[in-house]
């Protein structure tokens, strides 16, 4: 480092920044630019409104590798905090208050280089089965007093590699510690009002080596979809024909125009990664959501065709956001549902719980209605991301996540609840679990949103879990500090560290 | 010729005068002698001429207190210039910046984001033309 008669230098200036104001570690404060940033007014439904609540609170390390530096009394009572690493913060990378649209390169020969992507930007649609050439540029950047220079490359992304078809979206969301590589999120949008749900399809890595005057840059894809979204296969419920009826399917996630004995129990676990972090080595770690079930059904034979007809399903299991394989929150759901069916008419019973909150109810099926929907498809619960889809007298709903679901509704009038869980990202580093219910389909005075502490980089957050029933908002916001470890979450207004 | 009385005048004169020589000297001798046997001078002398004198003890200088130095003014002198044509006249200025030369160490911000290049040589001129170099030390890391 510096000779030992050269004091420290740069910025001391470190914190929370809330409204454009910076709280010091000493409690004092202090006028601060506000991390922002890029806002985009397109989107898959046409004009979409940028919420970038998750995107104000990214944070990057620059860790160059030097010693750690000592904040003398004066200055710790002033306030102030010599590090020796940087904090790029927000959505365009704000260092020293202002932005670099980029992040920071120290080539071989001690160069410090801003890198920037431009193509990488969240507006724009891009094909899954057709590689895309993007330009990288190395702006020189921190060596005071000498000219300055820019080199132009760029970099093939293998979007094709990741093994999906249709198109995506793509942002950076980690950058290792010494600059020489990020990972691109290539994502389908999920967005509501409250929530800026980006569920991964795949994950390409760009590195960098060798100096900015001749660099090597490449792109590889180190999570393709099957290794993103893991879902087990759809078990056929094993049936047994009934002597007379014959099996009609006409749509598989809604008719069971049959009558047929099933008995069994069906488990399975699914996840999908979440985000893929650097930790302060540059070694990437997974962040998931994982889904285990056990369900058991039930439909005995009748004894005849005009006897009535009973059948019962149960299930339970957890979900789970894990770091790698280690689990840092878990919640917990359990269902149990029978159906009675009899003169044509059928009643549902069912009772639920998800997160502590306790669901239960009947409902009455026409005789019209079991026509077409005459023996409910015994629950099995298959977990996938966004939800928990609870299977109630019905088929299970399909994979799909939609911006306002997914959640399960017995495709006949008489639907009884719906529950869903989603990941919620306070920002890019901070996500926690965000579970809604509701007792009684479009029953607004039951619903319930639930928003457990959340996991980081550092760990499972402190604080309570939020609890409300307002159905639009608000939004929330959170930031990590990964040089203390330190996080916010569920803020009204934007807030990230500095 | 001088006349008897004149001649017996001179002899007076002359017995006079070896009379007066021999006896004050005589006198004055005796009487320092006598002096001297009384006071012991003598034999000290005598004495001191057989011994080997012991070494006498002179002490040391006396050291001033360690400790701050009462102010007080000093004093130097002007010594005007010698008359020539060379030296260094301000202002310095340096014509090229171009012709400064770094050092590859330089200085790092605490989270190693900046670099400030620290100067090895800068070339200068005073106001009389003459050429000042400045040669700085090198910034090693530790």
């Amino acid at each position: 480092m510096n000779p030992t008669n050269v004091p420290p230098w740069g910025t001391p200036w470190h914190g929370l920044v809330q409204g454009g104001v910076l709280t010091l570690p000493n409690g004092g404060t202090m006028a601060y630019p506000q991390p922002v940033s890029t806002s985009f007014t397109s989107g898959p439904s046409g004009s979409i409104t940028n919420y970038p609540q998750d995107t104000y609170g990214i944070t990057h390390r620059h860790a160059a590798g030097l010693p750690p530096v000592t904040s003398s009394a004066a200055d710790i009572a002033a306030g102030r905090e010599w590090r020796n690493e940087a904090t790029l913060s927000g959505g365009r990378y704000q260092v020293y208050g202002k932005p670099l649209d980029g992040w920071v390169y120290i080539d071989p020969d001690g160069g410090r280089w801003v890198v920037k992507i431009p193509a990488i930007r969240e507006q724009d649609a891009r094909s899954l089965t057709s590689t895309l050439n993007v330009a990288v540029s190395f702006l020189k950047f921190g060596e005071l007093g000498v000219a300055p220079a820019l080199w132009p490359w760029s970099v093939t992304l293998p979007l094709p590699d990741i093994g999906a078809s249709g198109s995506g979206y793509l942002m950076i969301d980690a950058i290792k510690p010494d600059g020489s590589a990020a990972v691109i999120n290539v994502y389908s949008q999920a967005f509501t009002e409250r929530r800026m749900g980006r569920p991964p399809i795949g994950f390409i890595e760009v590195s960098i080596s060798g100096p900015a005057s001749a660099p090597t840059i490449t792109a590889n894809v180190v999570r393709d979809k099957s290794q993103t979204q893991i879902h087990p296969p759809v078990i056929e419920a094993e049936l047994s024909w009934w002597d007379g009826v014959e099996y009609q399917e006409t749509n598989p996630l809604q008719l069971y125009a049959a009558m047929h004995s099933l008995e069994g129990e069906f488990a399975s676990t699914s996840k999908w990664i979440l985000a893929l972090w650097y930790d302060a080595l540059g070694s990437l770690h997974e962040l998931i959501l994982r889904a285990q079930a056990t369900s058991t059904y039930s439909a005995p034979r009748p004894s005849n065709p005009d006897a009535g007809y009973t059948s019962s399903s149960s299930g339970s299991g957890t979900l789970d956001i894990m770091v790698d394989a280690t689990v840092f929150d878990s919640m917990t759901f359990s269902v149990a549902v029978t159906a009675e069916q009899s003169g044509g008419a059928g009643i549902f019973t069912f009772a639920a719980e998800v997160d502590g909150v306790a669901l239960a109810g009947d409902a009455t099926v026409e005789p019209d209605d079991f026509a077409i929907y005459p023996f409910p498809d015994l629950g099995h619960m298959i977990p996938f991301l966004g939800t928990t889809a609870v299977g109630v007298g019905g088929a299970v709903h399909s994979l799909a996540i939609a911006p306002g679901g997914p959640y399960f509704t017995p495709i006949t009038a008489a639907t009884w609840f719906r529950a869903s869980v989603w990941p919620y990202w306070h920002s890019r580093q901070v996500v926690g679990f965000e579970i809604s219910t509701e007792n009684g389909h479009d029953d607004p005075a039951s619903r319930r949103w639930r928003f457990r502490p959340p996991v980081t980089p550092s760990g499972l957050a402190g604080g309570a879990t939020i609890d409300i029933t307002t159905p639009t908002g608000p939004t929330y916001y959170g930031s990590h500090d990964p040089y203390s470890g330190a996080a916010v979450w569920g803020q009204t207004e934007p807030v990230c560290y500095v | 010729m001088a006349t008897l009385q004149q001649q017996r005048q001179a002899i007076a004169q002359g017995m006079a005068n070896s009379r007066q020589a021999t006896g004050a000297a005589e006198r004055q001798a005796i009487g320092q002698g006598m002096i001297e046997e009384r006071t012991g001078k003598q034999v000290a002398e005598d004495i001191n001429r057989l011994v080997t004198p012991a070494r006498q003890r002179r002490s040391l200088p006396a050291v001033p207190a360690v400790g701050a130095v009462p102010a007080s003014k000093g004093r130097g002198e002007y010594k005007p210039p010698a008359a020539t044509t060379g030296g260094i006249a301000s202002p310095i200025t340096e014509p090229d910046f171009t012709a400064r030369e770094f050092w590859p160490t330089g200085l790092r911000s605490s989270d190693g984001l900046l670099f400030l290049p620290a100067e090895k040589k800068v070339v200068a001129q005073g106001a009389n033309g003459a050429e000042v170099i400045f040669e700085y030390a090198e910034p090693v890391p530790v």
